[in-house]
């Protein structure tokens, strides 16, 4: 192992630790976010949009990440009407095409996630909200989906590092991330396990970090438990 | 229909099927103000369903809801039960009909205070600081202002029914419906709650009570209602009820005999 060639590419490992993060958070917000909706619809089963938001989790659950990730990046770019269109500035990003992979593939399992929780919310609840006047939109707001998203916490935090390992990738389409920039160093210098361990250990230092974090998440919303 | 000009709460010719099954066959009731109503009956009388259908929680599939002689608006839906017509009508009918339930179902990631302050603060849009002093002074009324900061899990659940009779109090509700409120309850708490209901009724506080607990039909109760099979069998005042069972109904006799047993 030569340390001071890791220690002089600090840099570039810097640069794929900003890039994995961003990369991550984001992925995890946009696909949060989009969860919700598709857990509802499917948990209440409102008719046709129920329907699609199955078909949206068989389709992105039921093919591999990876070639979700070369459809996005390879293949939109192969129609004309997309290279003129006014998305093209961010498809032809690869970073932007990781994002919006890692996004819409983990809002199909945060889906399911949040949908199991949903359901789990005794229908007690709901008439209490119900009966003291709440509108069903604001008995969902304030008092069910509060209620799942606690209980979600556990099987989230999982989820959050799947993505995390899921987002190495990115490197495959260029993106330097943790793992993009070991093997940038892996290229350079012919070097094997200077680039990938450094690599490792900074999964495994993030990994560390968020398994804090959600034990403390845990500790504050789950208590009432 | 005329009402009587004290009546609170009047239901009319509540009947209700569950497919082909009628459960509820034309039921009728009014409450004036202070009254304290039991209704009683073995499972599957329908009682709770009815007290359900009061405030819409089960649909009803005919009937008239009457509060403070206003008519709240029906409509029919494609499932053929009646719904409230508009939905800020049936909010603000809740806001003044009370419910408390058989298994007290406060929100579980609330503490007691905030379970208090919800329905006022979010539903009835008063400033916090006067719902927090109004969630203080029920939570003291039932006993339960020491344990304001805990979860609902962390209470008995003796607590826990009081806490949620302190929510449902909060509203300043019209009327309070109870279902069934000491039946999952051990017997060893059946009491405490009791005995705040019974406060409740002593300060005049109109009441509807679905209960196994006959004591409390008896003694706090000015009017007591025996469903059976959807039907109201006897209907009175309990002193007469109790006194001499065997001069009503048959039935209403042995449900009296089993119950002291």
């Amino acid at each position: 192992m030569d340390l001071a060639l890791i220690y002089d590419n600090w840099e570039l490992f810097a640069r794929g630790l900003q890039n994995t993060i961003i990369l991550v958070s984001c992925s995890l917000l946009f696909g949060g976010v989009l969860a919700v909706p598709l857990a509802m619809v499917q948990a209440y089963n409102v008719p046709v949009l129920g329907k699609l938001a199955l078909g949206y989790s068989y389709v992105f659950r039921g093919t591999p990440l990876l070639v979700q990730l070369f459809i996005i990046y390879y293949g939109l770019a192969q129609f004309e009407t997309v290279r003129n269109s006014i998305f093209w500035p961010v498809l032809r990003e690869p970073f932007y095409c990781a994002l919006i992979g890692f996004s819409l593939n983990g809002a199909a399992y945060a889906s399911e996630i949040f949908r199991g929780a949903l359901l789990d919310v005794g229908k007690g609840y709901w008439e209490a909200a119900m009966a003291c006047g709440m509108s069903w939109a604001a008995a969902f707001r304030r008092i069910i989906l509060p209620i799942a998203l606690r209980k979600s916490i556990p099987a989230y935090s999982n989820e959050v590092i799947f993505v995390l390992h899921g987002s190495v990738l990115a490197s495959t389409i260029t993106v330097v991330d943790i793992l993009g920039a070991g093997r940038q160093l892996n290229g350079t210098y012919y070097v094997t396990y200077e680039g990938f361990i450094t690599a490792a250990a900074l999964y495994m230092a993030i990994v560390f970090t968020l398994s804090l974090v959600f034990r403390a998440l845990e500790f504050k919303f789950l208590r009432f438990m | 229909m005329s009402q009587q000009t004290n009546s609170i709460l009047s239901v009319q010719n509540i009947e209700k099927y569950f497919g082909a099954h009628h459960v509820l066959k034309g039921l009728s009731l009014t409450a004036c103000s202070g009254d304290v109503i039991s209704i009683l009956g073995s499972s599957g009388s329908g009682k709770s369903t009815f007290l359900r259908c009061i405030n819409l929680l089960e649909n009803p599939s005919e009937g008239q809801l009457f509060l403070d002689g206003k008519e709240l608006n029906l409509s029919r839906h494609r499932d053929r039960q009646l719904y409230a017509t508009s939905s800020k009508d049936l909010a603000e009918y809740r806001t003044q009909v009370g419910m408390v339930f058989q298994s007290f179902n406060l929100w579980p990631h609330l503490t007691v205070l905030e379970n208090v302050i919800e329905g006022p603060v979010h539903v009835e849009r008063v400033s916090k600081s006067e719902a927090l002093e109004r969630a203080e002074a029920y939570l003291d009324k039932v006993g339960v202002l020491d344990r304001k900061d805990y979860y609902p899990s962390q209470l008995s659940g003796g607590q826990q029914q009081r806490a949620a009779i302190a929510r449902a109090l909060a509203m300043e509700p019209k009327v309070l419906l109870f279902d069934e409120p000491t039946s999952a309850l051990d017997p060893e708490l059946v009491g405490e709650v009791l005995k705040v209901m019974q406060q409740l009724a002593a300060e005049g506080r109109t009441m509807l009570v679905v209960t196994h607990e006959m004591g409390f039909a008896r003694n706090v109760s000015n009017q007591v209602m025996f469903l059976n099979q959807g039907t109201v069998e006897t209907n009175g005042c309990p002193e007469e009820l109790f006194s001499s069972p065997t001069n009503h109904t048959q039935r209403w006799a042995e449900f009296v005999s089993r119950a002291y047993d």
